[in-house]
């Protein structure tokens, strides 16, 4: 009986070693934990150039090296088909240690860009809907609805009620208070983030395998 | 009148709530901060664009619906000029993105290279557009 090894790969590995070992991309599962070790340190791949690198892989190039080590196990595997590996060099802190400060503080920069595109943004999306619906108008009628006199153009609990209930419904939608979240689900703009980086990895793997750049079975 | 009063309040505060909904929603949905984060490398800052979200919004409603001076002077005016333009830049090629106007576009007039250039021409021609709505046809 042949001995099964389950292998499982995620969709995009980020690697700061030249040398890619299996155990550095894979979790891997054997009943024999000496097989399981051997196979673990497998190279995968070997990086040449030293700049950043996306290398699109198939499992069954892995299937293959396996083999190669030992015909006689049986892959399972329990992750993807296609997956990306990135090599990204500035991740070795030994190297960069004296640029470190440096990157960090551009980190901090482009957030803040981000949060001022999102700040203005979102100020600029409300007062264009605000203005584009007639909210203005619409209250005036309800005011005449509801108290039966004419507004003449003063604010009332009206308006204010709605720039309070304004945040409030936002908070409500990003779960969240600053840092202090309202339930553990994660805020929608976290959600979006996964799902664009899967359509990026999507496409990475698409573009790789129709340039035939994919690292596959020969 | 105090029971009156107290059914406008209602209805602000649940008017309130459902428009920030919608429209912080759409905002999140269009990908515009996800997008510009993550090309920025500074994917992990979620909650300060979400807190960034929601102090743009309570304060941009509250200055529009209460139309109050706010002294902050000719730099404030560009800043607020020059990053929702940045925003408006992004959710008119995010709008387009998401009706799959180019990759339609693309296969029919079977262009093989040269999308840069038409991405070139679309940010000229709304540059040139701005400019002319707001210096020609004043």
């Amino acid at each position: 009986m042949s001995i099964e090894v389950y292998i499982k790969i995620d969709k995009h590995i980020i690697t700061n070693k030249k040398n890619v070992l299996l155990s550095d991309i894979a979790g891997i599962h054997c009943v024999k934990k000496d097989i399981a070790k051997a196979i673990g340190k497998i190279q995968v791949l070997c990086i040449k150039s030293d700049e950043n690198g996306i290398y699109a892989m198939t499992f069954i190039k892995i299937v293959e090296l396996i083999h190669r080590y030992n015909q006689e196990l049986t892959v399972i595997n329990e992750g993807v088909s296609d997956f990306i590996i990135e090599y990204k060099p500035s991740q070795d802190v030994s190297v960069t240690r004296g640029a470190k400060p440096k990157k960090i503080k551009l980190e901090y920069v482009k957030a803040a860009f981000v949060a001022a595109v999102s700040f203005f943004g979102a100020a600029f999306t409300i007062m264009t809907f605000n203005i584009d619906v007639s909210v203005a108008d619409i209250f005036d009628d309800i005011y005449k609805c509801v108290m039966g006199v004419d507004k003449n153009g003063e604010t009332t609990i009206l308006e204010l009620a709605y720039c309070v209930g304004l945040p409030i419904g936002i908070t409500v939608f990003f779960n969240h208070f600053s840092r202090k979240k309202l339930t553990t689900d994660p805020t929608p703009i976290h959600v979006e983030m996964r799902n664009y980086e899967n359509e990026i990895d999507d496409a990475l793997i698409e573009d790789a395998s129709r340039e035939g750049k994919t690292i596959d079975v020969s | 009148m105090f029971l009156k009063n107290i059914f406008l309040l209602l209805i602000g505060l649940t008017a309130g709530g459902m428009v920030a909904a919608g429209t912080f929603a759409f905002i999140v949905m269009i990908g515009i901060i996800t997008r510009l984060s993550s090309r920025l490398h500074v994917a992990q800052y979620t909650s300060l664009y979400e807190n960034a979200i929601v102090l743009g919004g309570t304060i941009g409603n509250v200055w529009e619906i209460y139309d109050f001076f706010l002294p902050l002077g000719n730099i404030f005016v560009m800043l607020f000029g020059l990053f929702s333009g940045i925003f408006v830049g992004c959710l008119a090629m995010a709008l387009a993105e998401v009706l799959k106007v180019f990759p339609i576009l693309v296969r029919r007039v079977n262009l093989v290279e040269g999308l840069q250039y038409i991405i070139a021409a679309v940010a000229a021609g709304k540059f040139a557009g701005a400019i002319l709505q707001f210096l020609v046809f004043k």
